[in-house]
């Protein structure tokens, strides 16, 4: 059956029909046109499909999109102001934690979230907190770094020591490698002896 | 998935009325991790989905010493993961609701649903088992409560009737010298079910480790968790000891009716029970001990 339902996301209100099966995911997806979300498994295994519900990270393949109405969602498109990254999303690209990038919306939303919760994360607290979150590219190690990376960022700044936010895609190493192998057609540096 | 009408009722009085006029044909929805996954797969298609998340009765989340502790029926595992209440008053509790999932699935997931869903390797069951909790439910008929071992009746098969809800899980105040403990045995530290899950709860005595009284539960090795009585009765008014504890864990291997399957076998199922149950009463003596 299809209902009008509100849907408040990234602080922006969303008015979409759905029906009452459709999953908050799906909404998301096909009806806001928010396709950061990835489905990956749909039964809240793999954490590809993470969004922030009121602030907590929640698999939006198991939760309907009606039951979503009136709460706060966050989505990846949400967490950078306007094109400054988030520290986070700085943090994953200049500590390398990403290959594909299918589960990387998700690692960060659940990143972001467990640093609300924790400023300071120990590893161990940073691997309970993406428990998760999978990767099937493997990159944990550098994921867990790049969270160590944004909670060293987020607390530089809070303490003032810089305000300002940088940016720099050109000389920032984790996109140096794809850039130069599409201008070359080659391998990309990093990528030799695998 | 098979579309159906979505209703949000937000009172206790409105759901009554929506599951004596649907019945059969609706389902109630909480946390949504199992049912939306079984709607997905077409294990189920009611024609009405009843949403409980808005109903504040439901949201209740209490400790008090008389009363003990009390669990809403659309409370999330991770409530009670974070309490520091049920960190110190039912550590078992705690251990159990921790082990569930993953964060995501914790924010989503209740103990209650989880109970209702009422599979063998059943998270909650066990701890709920050896804590004697009791489940508050509601219908046309009025509400009653039912204790834990009587709610679950089968493999996915519980008391609660088409038209009755629950409204919450009430776990008694622990003794004076009592304390809890959960064991969960997976092949994966995360997001896996349990091969076998011990719970032990352990009163001892006003100043000597004399135990006054155990109770032992097991999940995943029956049809539904089980008390081990006579590990229990091996317990009580004893000294806890090495000896004692060989036994203790060799009678409730015997109250273990386990299957085969591809995660393990019988034999080491039983052994497993044998191992966990000597760890978790020890775990929960110590503990008991310190109070
Ligand atoms: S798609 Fe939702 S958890 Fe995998
Ligand atoms: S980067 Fe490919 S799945 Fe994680």
């Amino acid at each position: 059956m299809r209902t009008l339902i509100e849907l408040t996301v990234n602080g922006q209100p969303y008015p979409i029909d759905v029906e009452g099966r459709t999953r908050l995911l799906d909404a998301l997806r096909e009806k806001c046109f928010l396709t950061g979300a990835k489905e990956g498994c749909s039964t809240g295994d793999c954490g590809a499909c993470t969004v922030l519900l009121d602030g907590q990270p929640v698999t939006s393949c198991l939760v309907l999109a009606s039951s979503a109405a009136g709460k706060e969602i966050t989505t990846i498109e949400g967490v950078s102001a306007g094109e400054v990254l988030h520290p986070v999303q700085q943090a994953f690209m200049s500590a390398g934690g990403l290959q594909c990038g299918i589960c990387t919306p998700g690692m960060i939303l659940t990143s972001i979230a467990l640093l609300n919760e924790n400023r300071n994360p120990t590893r161990d607290q940073i691997r309970f907190g993406l428990q998760g979150n999978l990767c099937r590219c493997t990159g944990y190690g550098k994921i867990v770094d790049a969270v160590e990376v944004a909670a060293k960022d987020m607390a530089t700044r809070e303490n003032g020591h810089h305000m300002e936010v940088k940016t720099e895609p050109d000389t920032n190493p984790a996109m140096a490698g794809p850039a130069q192998a599409d201008a070359t057609g080659g391998q990309a540096p990093g990528e030799k002896g695998r | 998935m098979r579309d159906f009408e979505y209703h949000a009722p937000k009172t206790l009085d409105e759901a009554v009325a929506l599951l004596e006029r649907y019945g059969t044909s609706a389902k109630l929805l909480a946390g949504g991790t199992d049912l939306v996954i079984m709607l997905n797969d077409h294990m189920v298609a009611p024609e009405h989905v009843i949403d409980v998340k808005g109903i504040p009765e439901l949201s209740r989340f209490e400790w008090n010493p008389e009363r003990g502790l009390t669990i809403g029926a659309a409370v999330p595992f991770r409530k009670l993961e974070i309490s520091p209440e049920v960190q110190q008053h039912y550590p078992g509790v705690y251990e159990a609701a921790s082990e569930v999932g993953s964060w995501q699935i914790r924010n989503q997931a209740t103990p209650a649903g989880n109970l209702c869903t009422a599979s063998p390797a059943c998270e909650i069951g066990p701890i709920m088992y050896a804590l004697d909790a009791q489940l508050q439910v509601t219908g046309p008929r009025g509400q009653r409560t039912i204790p834990i071992q009587e709610f679950i009746t089968g493999v996915r098969r519980t008391a609660l009737q088409p038209d009755e809800l629950v409204i919450e899980i009430q776990v008694p105040p622990p003794g004076a010298r009592a304390a809890s403990h959960y064991i969960k045995l997976k092949e994966r530290q995360k997001m896996d079910i349990a091969f076998v899950g011990v719970a032990a709860s352990v009163e001892l005595e006003p100043g000597d480790g004399v135990i006054r009284d155990a109770r032992i539960a097991l999940g995943a090795v029956a049809p539904t968790p089980i008390r081990a009585p006579a590990a229990e009765a091996a317990l009580r008014g004893r000294p806890l000891s090495d000896d004692i504890l060989e036994q203790v864990g060799r009678v409730a291997a015997e109250s273990a009716q386990p299957i085969m399957d591809v995660r393990a076998s019988v034999a080491y199922r039983k052994e497993m029970v044998s191992v966990l149950t000597r760890r978790a009463v020890r775990q929960a003596a110590t503990l008991a001990a310190q109070r």
